[in-house]
This record gives C-alpha cells, structure tokens and sequence, in this order.
C-alpha cells in the first residue's frame, strides 16, 4: 500500500513537472512549426526570466501577480525585437534559414548564459513558497505551491490554444505554418505574424521561468538543460504540432519524476531520452505521428 | 590558380610555424587543427547529405576515451588507440544511425543529441572503468614534445582534408548532394539514400573519432564533459561560421573561433560574450559563413569588372 501511495505521490509531482515541460515545449513548438526555427537560447531565456521575475518579485514585496505580469510583458517585447534583429535579417538573405537561424540563437544563447554568470555569479537562487503549507488526503501531501502551479499552467494552454485556433492572429499563425508564399498572397505580414510568434513564444517561456522557482532553484548554467529539455518535448510530440507538444511534455514529467523516485535522481536525464529514443523510432513522426496512426 | 597559391602559401605557412611560434601558439594551432578535423567532418553530414548531428561530441568523446582507456589499461601504443578509436567510434556511428534512417531532420538531430546525453551519463556513473565525474588524468602522450605533435596532427588534419576533398568531389559528393537536396528525387534516380546515408556517417564519426582520441593524447586529461551539447555547439559553431558545404570553411571557422578569444583576453570575463556575438554578427551578415561571403564577393567583384547585368548567385546550400 505504501508503494502504491508512493508511486501517486511521484505521479502527482511528475504533472507539475509535466505542465511547465508542456507550456515550454509549447512554446518552443509554436516558432518551429510557423517560423522553422528552433531556438537554442530558449533555456537561457528561461534563465533570464527567472532572475527578471526574481528581481520583480521582491521589489513587489512578494507579491505574485504584478511580478508575473511585468515579466510577461518585457519578455514579449523582447522576443519581438529578437525577432527582428536576430532572425529576419537572416530569413531576407537565404531561403534555408533554420540552421544559420539557429546558430545564431546559439550565440545570442552564450552572450546571455555569461551575461548572467557575471551579474548574478554562479550561485542558487530562489524563494521557498508562494503559498505556504501543504493539501492533505490521507498519505498524499500536495504543497499549495504545486496546485498552483498546476492550476496557472493549464490555464495558461488554454489560452494559447485560444489564441492559436479562435482568434484571427491565430488564424494568420496557422495559415503561416501551413504555406508561407501562399499567406503572404493572401495579404498575411508574414513578418508581424512571425514577431508575433516569438514574442508569445518569449513569453511563455519567461510563465515557465517565473513558475518554476519554488521547485526548481536558478543558476546561470540552468539553461542548457532546460532548453534541451524543450527541444525534446517539441521532437518527441511532433512537429509544429500544440497537442503532441502537451501530451510529451507529461510523458516526460511523470517518467522523470517516477525514475527520480524508484531508480535514481542520476539517471533522470537518462530515462528521459531513452524514453525519446525509443518512441521516436518506433514513431519517427512522434506522438503526433502516434495519434494520427489511431485515427485511421 | 590564384586559389593553388593561396592554399600552398598557407600549407607552408603552417609547416614552418613550429620554428617561430610559441609554446602558447602552438597550443592553440593544435587545437584548432583538432577542432578543424571535426568540424569539417560535421559539415560531411550537414553540409553535404543533410544529417544534423547534435550528438558529434558522442563521437569525439568515444574516441577519445576509448584510445585513452586503451592507452592507460591495456599499454596499447597511442598511435594503435588513434585507429582504434576512429573505428569504435564510426562503427557505433553506423550502429546508431541504422535504427534513426526513418526519422525526419530534426528528429534525427533530437535522437543523436539524446544519444550524445546518454553516453554522457554512463561514462560519468561507470565508476570503475572510466572514473566517473573524476576524469581521466595521465593520459600517456604520443611524443614528449608538443611540436612533434603539431606535426602528427598537421599530417592527419592533411589526410583528413584531402580524403574529404576527394570524397566531395567524387560520385559519391554529387550522390550525397542530391540526397541533401531532396530525397525522394534522390530515390528516383537511384539512388540508395540508407547506404549512402550509413556510409558518410560512419566516415564521419571514424574521424570525429580519430580527432578525439588526438584530443585526449594531446591534453591527456577528460571529463564526461566531452560528451556535452555545448562540445557540439562549439563543433557547429566552427563550421558554420566557416562555411557550409565547403571543405575547407569549417578549418577557417575552428582557427577563428579558436584564436580570436585569445585576441579578447584583456576582456576578461567578458570574452565569452564577444564570443557570441562575433558568432550572431557573422551568422547574421553572412547565412552561409565567412566562405560563402567570400564567393558573394568575389563574385560581385567579377560581376563589377564584366560590367554585366547578370544576377550574383550566392551560395544557397
């Protein structure tokens, strides 16, 4: 009975850990399958946005909203200019954008690490709690903080989802992502939908950032795991596909944590790309690939 | 011709730096000649068929360590672990690439960089064998004096290019080319896209190979670290900033990256971040790397002097 609590216990801490996997590989997601860019300094964002949120929470006096909400709004703007000076200056000069695309993020992702390293130096940072105290069903023990970050992450794929399929920047994103030429015939901005699309993907990542900290404490190098960890979400649900991206990002939370749990915290990393392996060969268009298969 | 000089004059050029140069210089030449190796052969798979591998540094790393192991466990002369190590390495190359064949571009770039990850974790727990976290140290070296090595290593990065210049320019180039352009067509024409495919990974990964095991001999001492993302960053960072799909760019690239921080000392802390945005600078005024920027402007120049009205082609890889 006390293994089966346990494995509860490690299942509920895997959602949480799966609801920020899943709103990063939403995001990283969304500029792959609009924009065909994968972007490497994604982790390091994250980074960047914890220190931000950081900085903006305890100028607020702990105060969650108004911090939350300030990051949000900076990193969006931020991504949005990224865009423009980072990434459309490459997509006028060369048609095979994603790799030089790419490689440049991979340095804007180093000026960023070491930028961090020397303003906040190499040590933990974090808060304790957002909530204090503990929800309690007979042997399960949920921290406040988790619900929490539970409840906002979710609500925070909806709302993407919202955005992406009912509204009519959504509707452009899609139209994008489907054929870039014939959008632009169509009388899309590319490049505003394009903008658009990294600022919101900026954004998400910095909720991620700002989220995460009662879990998960941040130092400058956090990055390179964290953006890896989105790029995997992103392959192992599919391309440019939302719903792959949400489901994958759970897999991987819940067999991180179940390992961390039964096995060891050593091999986390290693399970979860084990885990990748396998279902992307056996799924090579991954699970999105996987549930289009079932429909048929 | 003016291509033929410029080449020999850099050829002698590198034969006859260990007379003058410093200790340091030569240092840093070796590693980049190192560097230059694998970065050249990661543009084999980039550049030429359209693998991406995030996994490269896997493969440097199984070199390495393999011809280190050999070396310090089983008193296998270095030069045997050099070979051998190439081989692992490109054995495992085509090993792990028979069940990713299926998988789309960047699919393959997320299943080769989890395999780098996973090598990375067993080396760093296998305690016994490879010391783990510890790492490797007296790591026995091919010859007491480093400008011997400089030597070794020039001698191979010369095998090294040569056989990629033949192999680009060979049928086997051209096959590799079309399979990069597109597939199916590829196919149509007969192609056999697994073997070609299987083929210039394993010539990849046995150099990757044979360039980490100079590595280890060279610097005698390793980390699981060698198996990390950011090796491999560095890797694709070199060759792209040289040049994509051109044999000697990613050389050019892995001599910048690898000289120029050495310029920014006096930066201090700040080096690295010059270090990307040299990389976003280069990457952003030229998509297809410094060699590509050359061409456009050699080809601007003779489009200036014929005074025709004829569009420049840039090289779009």
């Amino acid at each position: 009975m006390t293994s089966m609590s346990e494995l509860l216990q490690h299942l509920i801490n895997g959602i949480t850990l799966g609801a920020m996997y899943s709103i990063m590989g939403v995001g990283f997601t969304l500029i792959f399958g609009i924009m065909e860019v994968l972007n490497f300094a994604y982790g390091q964002l994250f980074m960047f946005s914890a220190y931000t949120f950081l900085f903006l929470y305890s100028f607020f006096g702990g105060n969650f909203p108004p911090a939350a909400a300030i990051t949000l709004t900076i990193y969006f703007l931020a991504g949005m200019l990224l865009e423009k000076t980072l990434v459309e200056p490459i997509q006028k000069k060369t048609p095979n954008w994603s790799i030089p695309v790419l490689m440049s993020t991979i340095g804007l992702g180093m000026v960023l690490e070491n930028i961090a390293l020397i303003a906040w130096g190499a040590i933990y940072r974090g808060i304790p709690y957002y909530f204090k105290g503990v929800l309690e069903f007979s042997s399960l023990r949920v921290s406040y903080d988790r619900l929490f970050i539970l409840i906002v992450s979710v609500c925070t794929l909806l709302f993407t989802w919202f955005v992406v399929h009912k509204t009519k920047i959504g509707l452009a994103m899609r139209a994008v992502s489907q054929n870039r030429k014939a959008a632009a015939l169509m009388g899309i901005d590319t490049n505003k939908v394009y903008m658009f699309t990294f600022g919101l993907s900026t954004a998400l990542v910095a909720l991620a950032g700002s989220l995460l900290i009662p879990i998960l404490s941040v130092y400058p190098t956090v990055g390179s795991i964290c953006g890896m960890k989105a790029f995997a979400v992103t392959l192992l649900g599919g391309i440019g596909s939302m719903e792959g991206a949400i489901i994958s990002g759970f897999i991987l939370g819940i067999v991180e944590s179940i390992t961390a749990g039964f096995i060891s915290p050593f091999f986390v990393d290693m399970a979860a790309f084990l885990c990748i392996i396998i279902i992307l060969v056996f799924f090579p268009r991954g699970i999105y690939g996987m549930l289009r298969r079932e429909r048929k | 011709m003016i291509n033929k000089i410029v080449i020999l004059l850099i050829l002698l050029f590198l034969i006859i730096f260990p007379f003058f140069g410093g200790s340091y210089e030569i240092h840093l030449f070796i590693l980049s000649m190192i560097f230059g190796i694998t970065a050249m052969y990661w543009n084999l798979l980039d550049g030429y068929i359209g693998i991406i591998n995030f996994g490269y540094a896997g493969f440097f790393g199984i070199g390495a360590y393999c011809s280190a192991l050999l070396s310090m466990r089983l008193d296998v002369s270095p030069f045997l672990g050099l070979i051998i190590g190439g081989l692992v390495a490109g054995a495992i190359g085509v090993f792990i690439t028979i069940p990713f064949l299926r998988l789309g571009k960047y699919a393959m770039c997320m299943a080769t960089l989890a395999f780098s990850e996973i090598l990375r974790v067993i080396c760093s727990g296998w305690v016994e064998v490879t010391r783990g976290e510890k790492g490797l140290w007296g790591i026995p070296a091919f010859f007491p004096s480093s400008s011997a090595t400089y030597y070794l290593v020039f001698l191979i990065l010369m095998m090294g290019s040569y056989i990629l210049y033949k192999i680009v320019n060979s049928k086997f180039g051209l096959a590799f080319m079309a399979i990069r352009e597109d597939e199916t067509v590829a196919y149509v024409l007969g192609i056999d896209i697994n073997k070609y495919k299987l083929l210039a990974s394993f010539i990849s990964c046995f150099f990757a190979g044979i360039a980490g095991a100079l590595y280890a001999h060279y610097i005698q001492l390793l980390a699981p670290a060698i198996f990390g993302l950011s090796y491999t960053l560095q890797i694709m960072a070199m060759s792209l900033v040289g040049g994509k799909a051109t044999v000697f760019g990613p050389l050019l690239g892995s001599f910048i990256l690898t000289l120029l921080p050495e310029y920014f000392r006096f930066l201090a802390e700040y080096r690295l971040i010059v270090y990307g945005l040299i990389i976003i600078v280069v990457v952003n005024l030229f998509p297809n790397g410094i060699f590509g920027g050359i061409y456009y402007i050699k080809k601007s120049i003779e489009k200036f002097i014929a005074g025709e009205d004829k569009k420049v082609h840039t090289l779009e890889t």
